[in-house]
């Protein structure tokens, strides 16, 4: 039991990191990708094929990885510079069947639907299946750690903040003088190198990767975590990925109890308990569980109540 | 002195001519009023100026630089910024960020920087706050600076809209409408808030259908009908003239020979 929970621990943080980079993307710039998986899928192929077949460093894959993913998301983001929200999506989603799909079909390079196994994992045999995974998981916490700090720092930047504009009315960035496309590419790359890092460490946790990990169920969890936890909210992404995780894995556990079900209406109920609790909370909190906050950079001291200005010009209109 | 020229311009939307090739030129430290039918291009101008759509043909000097075909956030920086005929505030983001978005040379819109060396933004931000501080003042939007954009009113929008341009350092701000839908009062105090940039050295072209604020308010004006420059002079000259009269009111059935 402690095993499964470190397990699932370490899902949750993986989520938290993939839900960090998905809200830099969709909540701050307001991008819609559907190709989530499609990342974390290069992140995770790219890292295991560098470790496996070129006796990479774990490290050093990992980060190729995380790179990988960036430069892709830099070319997704150059091909679909001028679509935006449902067109966006549509051609994200397609991106990220077509990276499963390769990763099936081109058995000389990623082994074809068997997968690839023997991925290996820091110190895995010198640590023992238990300690392994709890040193695993100090690793997924102290990325996921400094992923939202840096995010933290990025969304109430005057990066961010250029973002969030792009977000709410691109025209009227660009008129602020913003090269609007250089700064959605950045978005993009930050927010698909976070992906193709989460993809990496989950590829050297399990050990093994196949493409049908890799389906499009897992982007409707990073989306359905941000939009719980409270789209363009770093808290919230945080927040949203453990409670989906916890979700996921509680249910697992409540439906064995009901005694008429069969294993495929178990399975069934398990969704329609994840989607009911997603419709009350954003029921109840619109903007999911920590909604986005304004930023307020600190003002300078007010001077006394201004007697200067002649009129009122609020209170007229 | 001439800040902006307008040469030839013309732009299509599918077989439409919005703009039949229009020459106009702005004088430098004046307020200069762009009027003229609605339909006859005005916005349309607005916007190849200002890079938001291209123009098809033609030429734009700003201020000795030929700014055709320059992206928008070329020309906000080359000292030319316009304002939005629907007051367009970014509703997310408060009334102070708006502002400081609008802001110059800001290191911290670097990602790495951002991320990693926020000191570095920091100077810049204060200095960039306490210009909108400033601007905020000056435009009596105090008191709703920490308010998101979204929560203020129509005339305060329009308020937003002038502060904003301001913070890019302009020589030269194009204003579309900046009364419409304002009541009287305020229109004449934004009336004075013009008058008082043109002291401070800026250039203002201005979009307007009140007569009464262009009469009182533009040191010049040109009529654009059609996707031309019909004529130019002060607004009594302009308003005496039987030609953009009629363009105005409508053209008696003109026999083509």
């Amino acid at each position: 039991m402690e095993h499964y929970l470190i397990a699932m621990a370490i899902t949750a943080g993986l989520y938290a990191l993939m839900a960090l980079g998905t809200n830099i993307i969709w909540g701050m710039a307001g991008m819609v990708n559907l190709g989530v998986v499609g990342f974390v899928g290069v992140g995770a192929y790219v890292s295991a094929l560098l470790t496996l077949k070129l006796g990479w460093p774990i490290a050093a894959g990992m980060a190729a990885g995380a790179l990988a993913a960036a430069s892709v998301g830099i070319l997704v983001g150059l091909i679909t510079v001028n679509l935006r929200g449902d067109y966006l999506a549509i051609v994200t989603l397609g991106f990220a069947e077509s990276v499963r799909i390769v990763t099936s079909n081109e058995i000389w390079l990623a082994n074809g639907t068997d997968g690839l196994s023997g991925i290996p994992g820091p110190w895995r045999a010198d640590l023992g299946p238990h300690n392994f995974n709890l040193f695993y998981l100090g690793i997924v916490v102290a990325v996921v750690a400094v992923a939202f700090f840096v995010a933290e720092r990025l969304c109430y930047s005057p990066f961010g903040r250029v973002l969030r504009a792009i977000r709410d009315d691109e025209q009227v960035a660009s008129v602020a003088g913003k090269y609007v496309l250089a700064f959605k590419l950045k978005a993009f790359a930050i927010g698909t190198g976070a992906l193709g890092l989460a993809g990496a460490l989950y590829a050297h946790f399990t050990s093994y990767i196949a493409p049908d990990v890799f389906v499009p169920l897992l982007t409707l969890y990073i989306k359905l975590s941000l939009l719980a936890g409270g789209l363009g909210n770093n808290r919230g992404a945080l927040l949203g990925a453990v409670a989906v995780v916890f979700f996921l894995e509680s249910t697992r556990f409540i439906v064995p109890l009901i005694p008429w079900l069969t294993h495929v209406q178990g399975a069934a109920l398990r969704e329609i308990l994840i989607s009911v609790t997603l419709l009350i909370i954003l029921r109840y909190h619109t903007k999911g569980l920590i909604p986005e906050r304004l930023s307020h950079p600190a003002l300078p001291a007010e001077p006394s109540p201004a007697h200067a200005i002649p009129s009122r010009t609020g209170a007229m209109t | 002195m001439t800040l902006l020229t307008v040469n030839g311009v013309e732009r299509s939307f599918y077989g439409v001519r919005a703009l039949a090739g229009v020459d106009l030129e702005v004088p430098a430290g004046r307020i200069t009023g762009l009027i003229g039918p609605n339909g006859a291009g005005k916005t349309t101008l607005f916007n190849c100026i200002t890079g938001v759509i291209p123009p098809d043909k033609g030429r734009i000097v700003f201020d000795g630089r030929d700014i055709t075909g320059l992206r928008p956030d070329q020309i906000t920086q080359t000292g030319l910024v316009r304002t939005f005929q629907i007051a367009r505030g970014l509703p997310r983001l408060s009334v102070l960020e708006n502002l400081l978005l609008y802001g110059t040379r800001q290191p911290g819109e670097k990602a790495l920087t951002a991320a990693f060396n926020p000191g570095a933004a920091r100077q810049r931000e204060e200095e960039l706050i306490a210009r909108a501080v400033a601007v905020a003042r000056r435009l009596n939007l105090m008191h709703v600076i920490r308010n998101p954009a979204s929560d203020l009113s129509g005339g305060q929008k329009k308020l937003l809209e002038i502060g904003r341009a301001l913070m890019t350092e302009p020589k030269l701000i194009l204003l579309d409408e900046p009364v419409a839908g304002v009541n009287p009062t305020l229109a004449k105090e934004i009336g004075t808030h013009l008058r008082t940039l043109i002291n401070d050295g800026i250039t203002i072209l201005l979009i307007e259908h009140h007569m009464d604020m262009v009469a009182r308010l533009c040191d010049h004006v040109i009529v654009l009908a059609e996707g031309r420059h019909l004529a130019e002079g002060t607004f009594e000259d302009v308003a005496s003239n039987e030609v953009v009269q009629l363009a105005y009111m409508g053209r008696r059935k003109v026999k083509v020979t």
